[in-house]
């Protein structure tokens, strides 16, 4: 059993676990609890809070105790800019429709990495908001404004 | 017997309708791209392109998306074999001799075993599930709401067995997924659970973002974090034909690896990538001269290959008989299922005869376009293999956003996108497996439902998972898993099972 734990990343997984059942624990607060015959709607999500919270306790503890290989590094450059793109068309489509929402999507994506050059950055945010506009608002007919509405602006 | 081969027939007319054999067809050459492209799996394509399947009828959606799922098994092998990349999971023993083969010269040999290989364990496959499928089905429709409940017990349980992994993990995220379900509106009472008092939670969380998030976007951030391989491809593929000698090696490699494959697809929490790497050790351990594994034998290729395509095929019924999906994509079905408002569980065939026979019998149509478009297409293939990834992610990233938000033309399924994201991110970190918490999260509303009504029908006696056979039964086959898992000597195996042979 010993050997297979990770000791820092378990300290910080149990921890995790314990702050969602914590935070689920609170958010059912004012849930009715019922009976086991008659269950209300907080009868299932309490328990599992519970059980989590134990698992939880169970791999904090068990992260004390051993050894374990130390933290992976985090890189931040993809989380922001993969992160931020997919934020950016949550933030424009409705408003700017999907061709500036797509073109954004392209732009900020691609400097998560290091390799991708301008050109092929323009070029992808073309073909891409092409292909989308064609295939989803024109060929599946899904509503999704295009264009920017000036109108709401 | 005869009603198996009378459904099965009937599927195949409805299967060979045009608009099903196009579906089938773009699933298939959908499948076989992602099964080339390592860095993008059949969960994340599936969860993608699951949007797009509610404007068809259910039947064609599902044929179109189980053809992913075994498509992606074709795929995966050219890349193993020519790149000595796995392009999937399911592929990675595949790698050891495929490659080895392709440095020999003899990469078009391996390619064309690989896919007949395939081919026959599929057709085989899909006979299986005609005849297996129709009794399965007439037995779950035997169970109570206590048994249904002990039955989904023991089904995220043996998942979890074949995980890979701590325990503790892959049980805490079975619970958090149970409990992420649990989110939205209580439909007994009408009450609303956990929503922040944001209204775009009352319907619960969509499992769409739940699961893009988990697995296409954190697979995305955390491929981007190493650099880049780069592909060099092995050897020029001239002739497409093994020789005698392979075959007479190859065919007995292939009955066991399909034997493997299909009842090890069965089990919740295999399927493909499970079948694959047991049908290479068992084979590696019959040889007669196991030295020559990981030097280009052409059984390391055809038994991991059968079986994986196998294994794919079969994990279907346990979704289509119990309503119990096996792995995350089978999980992504169940929910394209019930999207098109089709409860997966054993009503399917007699309610839903059309879509449960044209599944079935697409399979065989589907596996014959799939050796088709992979042999004499393969240059195609190998063109691709070609582009980096860094050409292609932010198209995924792209799908994915426009996936999400024509769900319920909602921004804020996106902005979930954007959580789940950052935790599948955390999850990869720290060693948590996302596949339980899907399958928990697909099989929460029902577990509940359940829960409660076996209560009402006991008069509040939880004694009544004990006192009914077929529950207690199935719940002692849990603690019997759970227990077996716990055992140091299994732990060994388990650990040697996933790393052995890498």
């Amino acid at each position: 059993m010993l050997k297979q734990i990770r000791n820092p990343n378990d300290v910080i997984g149990g921890l995790f676990l314990i702050a969602v059942a914590l935070l689920a624990l609170w958010l059912c607060a004012p849930l009715r609890q019922g009976t086991t015959l008659e269950m209300g709607p907080g009868y299932a999500p309490r328990l599992l809070c519970i059980i989590q919270l134990c698992f939880g306790l169970i791999m904090l503890v068990q992260g004390v105790m051993s050894e374990g290989p130390p933290l992976e590094r985090w890189v931040p450059r993809p989380i922001i800019f993969v992160l931020a793109s997919v934020a950016f068309f949550a933030a424009t489509l409705e408003r700017l429709g999907l061709v500036v929402a797509v073109v954004g999507v392209v732009l900020i994506s691609a400097m998560a990495n290091r390799e991708t050059r301008a050109l092929q950055i323009a070029a992808m945010a073309a073909i891409l908001a092409a292909f989308s506009v064609g295939v989803f608002v024109k060929g599946l007919s899904l509503s999704m404004p295009v264009w920017p509405s000036f109108g709401s602006l | 017997m005869i009603d198996s081969l009378a459904g099965l027939l009937h599927g195949l007319s409805i299967a060979i309708l045009p608009i099903n054999l196009l579906y089938c067809f773009i699933g298939a050459l959908v499948g076989t791209l992602i099964g080339v492209l390592p860095g993008i799996g059949p969960v994340a394509t599936v969860a993608m392109l699951l949007p797009a399947t509610f404007y068809l009828e259910p039947t064609s959606a599902l044929i179109m998306l189980a053809g992913i799922y075994y498509g992606a098994q074709y795929g995966g092998s050219t890349t193993a074999i020519l790149v000595n990349l796995p392009g999937e999971n399911s592929s990675v023993v595949t790698c050891l001799d495929g490659y080895q083969m392709a440095r020999q010269g003899r990469a078009g040999a391996a390619l064309a075993v690989a896919a007949l290989g395939s081919l026959f364990a599929g057709i085989v496959a899909t006979f299986f599930i005609a005849l297996f499928a129709p009794p399965l089905a007439a037995v779950a429709l035997a169970f109570g709401p206590a048994d249904y409940f002990s039955l989904m017990v023991l089904g995220l349980v043996a998942a979890i067995v074949l995980a890979q992994g701590s325990l503790v993990k892959a049980l805490a995220m079975i619970i958090l997924g149970l409990l992420l379900a649990s989110v939205g509106t209580d439909v007994e009472s009408g009450a609303r659970r956990m929503t922040f008092g944001i209204p775009d939670l009352a319907d619960g969380i969509n499992f769409v973002p739940l699961a893009m998030g988990l697995f296409a976007i954190a697979e995305i951030i955390s491929n981007l974090e190493k650099p880049e391989q780069r592909v060099t491809i092995s050897g020029r593929i001239e002739n497409l034909w093994p020789t005698l000698d392979d075959f007479r090696r190859a065919w007995k490699a292939v009955l066991r690896g399909t034997g493997i494959g299909l009842f090890l697809g069965l089990l919740p929490g295999g399927g493909a990538m499970l079948s694959s790497f047991v049908a290479y050790s068992a084979e590696k351990r019959l040889s007669k001269q196991p030295q020559r594994f990981g030097r280009g034998a052409v059984e390391g290729v055809a038994a991991p290959e059968s079986a994986n395509n196998a294994g794919a095929q079969t994990s279907f019924i346990p979704l289509l008989t119990l309503g119990i999906p096996a792995n995350a994509v089978i999980a992504l079905m169940a929910g394209a299922m019930m999207i098109h408002g089709v409860q997966p569980g054993p009503q399917v065939m007699a309610k839903n005869p059309d879509l449960f026979w044209g599944v079935i019998a697409s399979m065989l149509i589907g596996n014959i376009m799939l050796v088709v478009i992979n042999l004499p297409l393969i240059r195609v293939w190998v063109a691709l293999l070609k582009i980096p990834y860094h050409l292609f992610y932010p198209a995924i990233i792209v799908f994915c956003c426009i996936g999400v938000y024509t769900l319920n033309n909602s921004t804020f399924d996106v902005t979930l996108l954007i959580l789940f994201g950052f935790v599948g991110y955390l999850f990869m970190k720290w060693g948590f497996e996302p596949a339980p918490l899907l399958l928990a999260f697909v099989l929460g509303p029902l577990m509940e439902e359940n829960l409660r009504r076996a209560m009402q029908l006991s008069g509040g006696n939880p004694m009544t998972f004990v006192t009914s056979p077929i529950s207690a039964v199935l719940l002692a086959a849990a603690v019997a898993l759970l227990i077996l898992i716990m055992l140091p000597s299994f732990q060994k195996t388990r650990e040697t099972a996933f790393v052995e042979d890498r």
